[in-house]
């Protein structure tokens, strides 16, 4: 029976993300986290069938809220409305490349910004100028957080072999062949 | 076909723990990080600082004879305490006095800060149950307080900081001359909005000041003005430096009066805090 290679890749792509997540402060200069964890599951959901995205996202959004002091299902649901909204942008023109998955993943912290602040109440005004600030800076750490959780994930499929980076001379990837 | 069985039970079964296991996972996850956030804690405090006192021998000499400076000057305070206490004692026995439960503390580094959201204003510090950790120890610094412990897993604990928008603390004005009650007050952690304003776009991030609320309205307490905790709350001991006061006005009911606090300690630069663990539970001295 064949080893499948996702299992060992989400697992390790997920405790990178969550430590490298975990560890990165916010600092009063930058107060908003890296959302490494998003951007995994962002690529599974652009990458991945269907089982393996929604179990990347359950498993992100579970190690997002239960570091980061929310209530347990608050990202979870967040990632699975994403996976569908990406799902059907895909029909349209996303794909999983590095920068789609950049920008993707910088629009999504902003949203998520939003949810988390309709799911917990921090005592904040929301429609207040200081909540267009800290969205500006969650777009910020989302594009930096796209950038490397989308390269560390490409990276661990290749050096897994989940997709196979070299291309004939026609320029079709081999993963291609495979659809 | 089977792989994707595979998957199917891997996502019932995660949702299932997610629903039923709740607290567990929070614990389960936080011990999983654990090794991994210590061991680079490890790595800065005995690789990095080498690396980087190659680069600084000359800074480090000036540091090493200010900190014997300072050493000296402590022992001699040590000094002077010690017949204080041994002077508190003979009085405590001559008024047959019943002294304040005993509190120890413990040194815990920070592991992180804000979790993995930044939503709360928390931090992770590497002590825990084993230590001897429970709910609600307050955490302090030598500069004032922190804030007080609020999960606690095995060899971790969560801080939640007198700066979260949750954050209450019973505190008093350092006022001599006074009478009781006359400067008491709750004081709330921050939470963007400024005293008796609209919050306003600022270009520049300033940290948030604590709001003392519930002071008595008809005194009016001068600026800079150090504020300590009461000890009513049951949570944390009385005397310990909170902040300083840097202004007040009437609340906008004119029934009591509110005032903007600094916190003492400077608390998005903290490596490490102490922690108070009160052995007869929880008192306030």
């Amino acid at each position: 029976m064949r080893l499948d290679m996702n299992l060992p890749v989400a697992l390790f792509t997920l405790f990178v993300a969550a430590l490298l997540q975990d560890l990165i402060p916010a600092t009063p200069a930058f107060p908003a986290k890296i959302g490494l964890l998003t951007a995994v599951a962002l690529h599974a959901a652009l990458t991945k069938p269907m089982t393996v995205a929604l179990t990347i996202a359950l498993w992100a959004g579970g190690l997002t809220d239960a570091l980061g002091g929310l209530p347990l299902v608050c990202t979870s649901a967040f990632l699975w409305l994403v996976y569908g909204a990406v799902r059907l942008l895909q029909r349209v023109f996303l794909e999983g490349t590095l920068v789609q998955g950049t920008l993707l993943t910088a629009c999504a912290a902003v949203l998520q910004t939003v949810w988390t602040r309709l799911w917990v109440d921090t005592g904040e005004a929301f429609f207040a100028w200081h909540t267009l600030e800290r969205l500006g800076y969650s777009a910020l750490a989302g594009l930096v957080a796209g950038l490397a959780g989308f390269a560390l994930c490409g990276l661990a499929d290749r050096l897994s072999g989940n997709v196979k980076p070299a291309k004939e001379s026609h320029g079709i990837l081999w993963a291609e062949t495979d659809r | 076909m089977k792989q994707s069985k595979l998957w199917i039970w891997l996502l019932v079964l995660t949702a299932g723990a997610l629903l039923a296991w709740r607290s567990g996972l929070c614990d389960f996850s936080r011990e999983a990080l654990y090794p991994y956030e210590n061991a680079c804690l490890w790595f800065e405090r005995t690789v990095w600082v080498r690396v980087q006192a190659v680069f600084a021998r000359a800074g480090n000499a000036s540091r090493n004879a200010m900190l014997e400076r300072d050493v000296a000057r402590l022992r001699i305070a040590a000094a002077e305490a010690e017949a204080l206490d041994a002077e508190v004692a003979r009085l405590r026995d001559l008024l047959e006095f019943v002294p304040p439960v005993a509190c120890r503390w413990q040194a815990a580094p920070v592991l992180s800060r804000g979790g993995t959201t930044a939503v709360w204003q928390s931090l992770r510090v590497a002590k825990g149950a084993k230590h001897g950790v429970r709910k609600g120890d307050p955490v302090v610094v030598p500069d004032g307080l922190v804030g007080r412990v609020t999960e606690v897993s095995r060899h971790t604990s969560e801080v939640m900081l007198i700066t979260d928008p949750n954050s209450r603390v019973a505190c008093e004005l350092e006022t001599p001359g006074e009478g009781v009650g006359v400067v008491r007050g709750i004081l709330y952690g921050g939470g963007g909005q400024p005293l008796g304003g609209d919050p306003q776009l600022s270009l520049l991030y300033v940290v948030d000041p604590l709001r003392l609320r519930y002071l008595a309205r008809d005194f009016e307490p001068a600026p800079r003005t150090r504020v300590v905790t009461s000890g009513l709350g049951q949570t944390f001991p009385k005397g310990l430096t909170v902040g300083y006061l840097l202004e007040s006005r009437l609340e906008p009911n004119g029934l009591s009066r509110e005032a903007s606090v600094m916190p003492a300690a400077d608390l998005a630069a903290l490596d490490e805090v102490f922690i108070l663990s009160f052995k007869g539970g929880r008192h306030a001295p």
